[in-house]
């Protein structure tokens, strides 16, 4: 116990602050957490490149707007060169489909990332220049109309052979990098906004993101970066702290994976609804064990993945907040969010739920609220989904795209609208209870209300909707 | 500085505060939002407050939250934004 609060406050310790001040002290904390990002990669070459560009970056004190967007970017070629980027395989789909063979999948994947960075620098400064149009006004639904588009040219049969791999290329590209944009377009509004540089080194920074940008943008950049020496040293700590626990919750998910899904034969909830289909469902508990246990896995998941992402930050020297904390505390919809997937709801309330609110239903406080929460718990969360998953046109097909979507649409609507009455409950002055019954109570409830959505929420497209509702009824003893 | 105007804002803040659980004392230049201690739901109430008490017309300023990190950030918001606020 003596050793977890030293532990705990070690980035309260004056002798270990100055320590890693020193040029010994960096270096062993540099192999300590490489060995740690190790634990979880099982690659010693990519946790050396992370952290390598990660310590460089923060002890490399001028220029660091440059330094940024050449690690970033030389990173971002490396992925691509290297096909250890997605696009690659996106783009072989459809060229096997053309019959495209003049030239490699990555070769094209390349191009296609050096045109989009060039026009994502020529967007920023379009939008600066031209503060009125409708792009400067409303970049988020400008960024959307683009890549509805380019969906369309790309898959709706209107282009053929090389045209259409460009193309599709391009638009695999585009969506994951849209919200990065996002946020470098409405930060050139800013008074005090980043150098051109800077927000092209925020596209996927070097520390690591998915398509949600981990660390927002360059606003956040401004507000968290380490000034000081010590500054520094004590931030680097708390990514040491950070690295450790994600391993600790590395180890845990590999032990209960093993207990849930290997002793006691878990299924997946996919899995689940395929055999109640087959008509060989489980039995109740075992599906409901299946639903606590996919969404607990989905929260140590998305904790343990977020915690290398921002470690990797703080080891560079920028003190971004934690992407999940404490999510077992929550006491409302929007805190388990908050808590669970805190750049996602970043994402959410600054690109969909602050326009909406401070634009529509002024003089109508409560609709406002219900109003800018369904923009970013409903639309923002199911344009975000759909976007992700754009490769699947590939395969599916625009209609086939569409109508898949069918579970996951209804899966935000019911999801907003839970997250605004519970919004509108805390407006009206109902508070959660601060005592342990209360907090129980709030736990089973939100708990509960997330694993069942789960069934609507899962995103391999494998069951429609209807099959979805008749699996829910089954679970609650109703068989249609 | 306008101190009347820090004072005039405290309680407010310390109402969302108490409304996140967090009792502890904060200055004028402690990071409220940044430092996650009221969050995005806590930040709109905040957004509303300014709108009702000091004319803000948050439609027709450029908005980010970082703005509204302190209560020195606050008071310069609505110094610069609110023409009622400053007396």
């Amino acid at each position: 116990m003596h050793l977890l609060e030293q532990f705990s406050s070690l980035d309260k310790n004056e002798k270990v602050i100055s320590a890693i001040q020193g040029w010994h002290g960096r270096a062993a904390l540099f192999v300590l957490c490489v060995l740690l990002f190790s634990v979880e990669s099982a690659d010693l070459f990519k946790a050396v490149l992370l952290l390598g560009l990660a310590f460089s970056f923060a002890y490399i004190p001028r220029h660091q707007d440059l330094v940024l967007l050449v690690f970033t970017q030389a990173l971002g070629v490396y992925r691509i060169v290297n096909s250890s980027n997605y696009f690659n395989n996106d783009v072989e789909k459809v060229m096997a489909q053309e019959h495209v063979s003049s030239a490699a999948a990555w070769e094209i994947s390349l191009f296609t990332y050096v045109v989009f960075i060039v026009l994502a620098w020529l967007a920023l400064v379009y939008v600066r220049r031209n503060p009125q149009t409708l792009a400067a006004r409303r970049p988020i639904w400008v960024l959307l109309g683009i890549a509805f588009a380019l969906l369309i040219a790309s898959s709706g049969g209107l282009l053929h052979g090389m045209a259409r791999v460009l193309v599709w290329s391009f638009l695999v590209t585009y969506c994951a990098y849209i919200w990065f944009l996002a946020f470098a377009l409405l930060d050139q509004s800013a008074k005090a906004r980043s150098p051109d540089t800077e927000q092209l080194g925020m596209l996927h920074p070097f520390w690591g993101s998915t398509t949600l940008p981990y660390g927002k943008g360059a606003a956040l950049l401004r507000k968290t970066r380490a000034t000081t020496p010590e500054a520094l040293a004590v931030t680097q700590i708390k990514g040491l702290k950070l690295l450790v626990w994600a391993i600790c919750l590395y180890g845990l998910d590999t032990v209960l994976s093993y207990f849930f899904e290997i002793v006691l034969q878990v299924h997946s909830v996919e899995n689940e609804i395929s055999a109640y289909l087959a008509q060989h469902p489980s039995t109740r508990p075992q599906l409901i064990l299946s639903l606590l246990w996919s969404q607990f896995d989905f929260a140590l998941w998305f904790g343990l993945w977020g915690h290398m992402v921002i470690a990797t930050a703080r080891l560079a020297g920028i003190r971004l907040p934690r992407s999940t904390w404490r999510p077992l505390e929550a006491r409302t919809m929007m805190d388990y969010f908050n808590r669970i997937l805190y750049y996602f709801k970043e994402l959410m309330v600054d690109l969909f739920f602050t326009p909406s609110f401070l634009r529509y239903f002024k003089k109508h406080p409560r609709l406002r609220m219900f109003f800018a929460t369904f923009m970013a718990a409903g639309v923002g969360n199911m344009i975000y989904h759909f976007l992700r998953d754009i490769d699947l046109a590939a395969e599916m097909g625009l209609v086939e795209l569409f109508s898949s979507f069918s579970s996951y649409a209804f899966y935000s609507v019911v999801l907003a609208c839970a997250i605004g009455i519970s919004q509108l409950r805390i407006s009206a002055g109902h508070r959660p209870s601060d005592t342990v019954p209360g907090r129980m109570t709030a736990f089973v409830l939100i708990w509960g209300f997330v694993s069942l959505l789960q069934i609507f929420g899962d995103e391999t497209r494998s069951h429609t909707l209807a099959e979805r509702l008749q699996f829910l009824l089954y679970l609650f003893g109703i068989t249609v | 500085m306008n101190t009347a105007l820090h004072q005039r804002l405290r309680p407010y803040l310390q109402e969302l505060l108490t409304q996140n659980m967090d009792f502890q004392d904060f200055s004028d230049t402690d990071s409220l939002f940044l430092s996650g201690r009221i969050d995005s739901f806590s930040l709109m109430q905040l957004v509303m407050h300014l709108e009702e008490n000091y004319q803000i017309d948050f439609s027709a300023v450029h908005f980010e939250a970082p703005l509204l990190d302190t209560v020195a950030d606050i008071a310069a918001f609505v110094r610069e934004h609110g023409p009622s606020a400053v007396q």
